[in-house]
C-alpha cells in the first residue's frame, strides 16, 4: 500500500468551493438589479455560486475517489525564491535602476537551480543586464532608469 | 474577382521592405522558441508585447503571428532529433519522429513535418482569405444574444477539450470569468473585487496572468531540476524521404490539415489539440496501426501539418468575430487593441490593408520557415545547447521588463508574483491552466452582451431561444456537454487522452 499524501480533487475543489464563497461575500454589496437591468453584483453572484457547487462537486468525487491521485509534493523553496527575486525586481527597478537590479534579481533567482553555480551566475547576470541595457533602454528607449536615483 | 484585389492588395502591404523585415524577425524567433524546451510562443508573444507600442500595427501584428506559426515548425525539429518536445504541439511528434531518427531517416522526418507544415500553412491561409469575409458579413446579424451563445459554446468546447477532469476544467473557466469580473462596472461605475487597489480599476493585466502562470510557474518547476545534456539522436544526412515514405505521408498530412483548420476554429482548439487528434486518427485509419510508435511517416506527416493549419485557422474566429480561441490570439487582440483597432467583422472594411497584409504575410511567413527549416536545420539544432541556466534568467528578466514597461509601475510584477504561486498551486493540483485564461478573457464580453441582450428582451431569457442562432448554438453546447458527461463517452473520452499522454 501507498502512503496517503493528500489527494489532488479534495484540494482543487476547497480550493474553488473557498474561492466562490469568498467571491459571493464580497459581491453581495453590489446591487444585484434586476435581469432586465443587471446591476454590478449580478455577474459575480451567479458565477459565484456556480464556482462554489462545482467547487463542492469536486470535493465530493476526491472524497469518494478509492485511489486518489496525491499531489506532487510542494516545493517551498523554489516557489519563495522565485517570487523573492520577482518582487525584488519590482520594488528596485524604479528606485536602483537597471544596473543593480537585473544582476541582483538573476542571483536571487539563481538559488531556485539545482545547485548554485556561482561563477557561472556572475557570467549570465553580467551579460543579461548587458543585453537589457541594449535593447530596452539603448535600443527601445523604454522609459527604465538606469541607474539609482541619487546618482 | 473581387478576392484577386483583396490579395492583391495584401501583397502591396506584405512585400513592403519593413513588413518582410518584421515577417523574417518573427519567423526567426517563433523557429527559435519552437526549437528550445521550455519557452512557448504564449509567454515569448506576451514578452514582446511591449516592444511593439512603437511599430506600425500592421507590422506588430505580422511580427506576433509569424512567433506563433513559427514555432510549430521549430518545435518539430527537436522532437525528432532529441525525443523532446520543443513545444506543447510536438508532443506526439516525439513518439514516431524520433524513432525514424533512431531508424537513420532523421532528415526525411523533418522534411516531412517541414513539407506537411508547408502545405498545411498554405491551405490555413486560404482558408482564412476565403472563409473570413463570408463569416464576418454573417457575424453582421449577430446581436448581443448570439454573441452571448457563440461564446458559451466557445467555454464548453474549451472545457471539452481540456486534459483532465471534466468538472476541474469547468471550474477553472468559471474562476477565470470570475476574475474577469475584479474592475470598475462599466456601467454602474462600482469598483468590483478590488480590495481597494486603484490599479485593478480597469481589471487585472492579461499578460500578468499569462506571465504568473505559465512563464514563473515554468521557472518554479523546471529549474530544480538537474539538467541533462540533450542527446541527439542522429547525424542528418539525406533530406529526401523515400518512395514509400512520401506515399504514406502525403494522405495524412492533407487528413491532417483538414482536421487542423477545423479544430483551429474551435475556441480552446489551436495547434496542440490538433496535432494530438490527428495522431489517434492517423492510427485508426492507418493500415498497419502497429507500425505506429515505431517510426512511421503519417504520424510525423498527420499532426505536423495539423498543429499548423490549426494555428493559422485559430486566426479566422479571433479577426472576424473578436473571439479568442486561445490565449496566444487573446494576446493578439490586446496587441491590437493598443493600436485602437477593435476586432470584429468590421475589421475587413474598416481596416482592409492589415487585415490582408496579415494574411499574406502568413503565407510569405511559412515560405521563409520552409527555406529556414530544411537546409539549416544544423544550426537550430545547435541552440539545444543553451542550457536553462541561462534560458531561465533570460525568460525571468524579459518578462519582468515588459511587464514594468506595461504601464510603468510594478503593480503588474507583483500581480505575476501572486500568479505564479497560483499556477503552481493549480499545477500541484492537476488543473489545466488554459480554461481559465479564456473564461477570464471572455468574461467581461460575456457580461457586457448578457446584459445587452437581457435589456433589449426586457429581462426574459427566452431571447436566447427565440433567436434562432443563439438558440442552435445553445442547443449544440447542451448537446457537447450532455454527449461528453454521459458515463460511456466519459471512458472512452479518458481512454483519448490516456492514449495521447502514454
Amino acid at each position: 500500500m501507498k502512503q496517503k499524501r493528500g489527494n489532488v480533487d479534495v484540494e482543487s475543489g476547497v480550493f474553488f468551493t473557498v474561492t466562490g464563497l469568498v467571491t459571493m461575500l464580497l459581491s453581495i454589496h453590489y446591487s444585484f438589479g434586476s435581469a432586465a437591468r443587471m446591476g454590478p453584483g449580478f455577474f459575480p453572484i451567479i458565477l459565484s455560486a456556480m464556482l462554489t457547487v462545482l467547487g463542492l462537486a469536486i470535493l465530493v468525487s476526491g472524497l469518494r475517489d478509492r485511489n486518489p491521485v496525491a499531489p506532487a509534493p510542494f516545493d517551498v523553496k523554489s516557489v519563495v525564491i522565485i517570487c523573492t527575486a520577482v518582487v525584488l525586481f519590482g520594488l528596485l527597478l524604479m528606485r536602483a535602476g537597471l544596473l543593480i537590479t537585473v544582476p541582483l534579481t538573476v542571483f536571487v533567482a539563481s538559488f531556485a537551480q539545482h545547485e548554485m553555480k556561482w561563477k557561472q551566475t556572475l557570467v549570465i547576470a553580467l551579460a543579461l543586464t548587458a543585453f537589457t541595457w541594449l535593447v530596452f533602454i539603448a535600443g527601445l528607449d523604454l522609459r527604465i532608469p538606469l541607474l539609482p536615483r541619487f546618482v | 474577382m473581387e478576392i484577386l484585389s483583396h490579395l492583391a492588395l495584401g501583397f502591396s502591404v506584405a512585400l513592403s521592405f519593413e513588413n518582410l523585415l518584421y515577417c523574417m524577425f518573427g519567423v526567426i524567433v517563433g523557429t527559435a522558441i519552437g526549437v528550445l524546451p521550455g519557452l512557448g510562443p504564449l509567454a515569448t508573444i506576451a514578452m514582446l508585447l511591449p516592444l511593439t507600442y512603437t511599430l506600425e500595427p500592421t507590422s506588430a501584428l505580422i511580427m506576433l503571428s509569424g512567433i506563433y506559426y513559427g514555432a510549430q515548425y521549430g518545435g518539430s525539429t527537436t522532437a525528432i532529433l532529441v525525443n523532446l518536445p520543443g513545444e506543447s504541439a510536438s508532443v506526439v511528434t516525439c513518439l514516431d519522429g524520433h524513432k525514424m531518427a533512431l531508424n537513420g531517416r532523421a532528415g526525411s522526418a523533418l522534411a516531412i513535418a517541414a513539407l506537411g507544415s508547408f502545405f498545411a500553412g498554405t491551405v490555413g491561409t486560404a482558408l482564412i482569405a476565403g472563409f473570413a469575409p463570408v463569416l464576418a458579413t454573417f457575424a453582421f446579424n449577430f446581436g448581443p444574444a448570439e454573441y452571448f451563445a457563440l461564446m458559451v459554446l466557445g467555454l464548453v468546447a474549451a472545457v471539452t477539450l481540456a486534459h483532465g477532469s471534466l468538472l476541474k476544467a469547468l471550474a477553472m473557466v468559471v474562476f477565470g470569468l470570475v476574475l474577469g469580473c475584479i474592475g470598475i462596472d462599466v456601467n454602474s461605475g462600482v469598483a468590483r473585487l478590488d480590495f481597494g487597489f486603484l490599479e485593478l480599476a480597469d481589471g487585472i493585466e492579461f499578460v500578468a496572468i499569462a506571465m504568473g502562470v505559465f512563464a514563473f510557474t515554468d521557472i518554479i518547476v523546471n529549474w530544480r531540476k538537474k539538467q541533462q545534456e540533450p542527446v541527439l539522436a542522429a547525424k542528418v544526412t539525406s533530406l529526401m524521404p523515400s518512395r514509400e515514405e512520401f506515399k504514406e505521408s502525403w494522405p495524412a498530412a492533407i487528413r491532417g490539415t483538414a482536421l487542423g483548420c477545423v479544430l483551429g476554429l474551435l475556441p480552446g482548439g489551436g495547434a496542440t489539440l490538433s496535432s494530438f487528434a490527428s495522431y489517434t486518427i492517423e492510427k485508426r485509419v492507418s493500415r498497419h496501426p502497429e507500425r505506429f510508435g515505431h517510426g512511421a511517416p503519417a504520424g510525423v506527416a498527420g499532426p505536423e501539418s495539423a498543429n499548423n493549419a490549426g494555428s493559422q485557422s485559430s486566426f479566422i474566429p479571433m479577426l472576424t468575430l473578436g473571439i479568442p480561441s486561445n490565449g496566444v490570439m487573446a494576446l493578439m487582440i490586446g496587441a491590437m487593441m493598443i493600436h485602437d483597432i477593435v476586432p470584429g467583422p468590421q475589421i475587413m472594411t474598416e481596416n482592409a490593408p492589415m487585415f490582408w497584409g496579415l494574411v499574406v504575410s502568413m503565407w510569405i511567413g511559412n515560405l521563409m520557415l520552409l527555406v529556414l527549416n530544411l537546409p539549416m536545420v544544423g544550426i537550430w539544432v545547435k541552440l539545444l545547447r543553451v542550457k536553462y541556466d541561462v534560458l531561465a534568467p533570460l525568460i525571468l528578466i524579459f518578462c519582468l521588463i515588459g511587464l514594468y514597461s506595461i504601464h510603468n509601475q510594478s503593480f503588474e510584477i507583483y500581480l505575476a508574483a501572486i500568479f505564479a504561486v497560483v499556477g503552481y498551486l493549480f499545477k500541484r493540483m492537476n488543473c489545466e491552466p488554459a480554461p481559465l485564461l479564456l473564461g477570464f478573457i471572455l468574461g467581461p464580453m460575456m457580461e457586457e452582451n448578457l446584459r445587452r441582450a437581457l435589456l433589449l428582451s426586457r429581462g426574459s431569457a427566452m431571447t436566447f431561444i427565440e433567436r434562432p442562432i443563439s438558440a442552435g448554438l445553445l442547443v449544440v453546447s447542451a448537446l457537447i456537454l450532455a454527449v461528453v458527461l454521459s458515463p460511456a463517452l466519459r471512458r472512452k473520452r479518458e481512454e483519448v487522452f490516456a492514449e495521447e499522454e502514454a
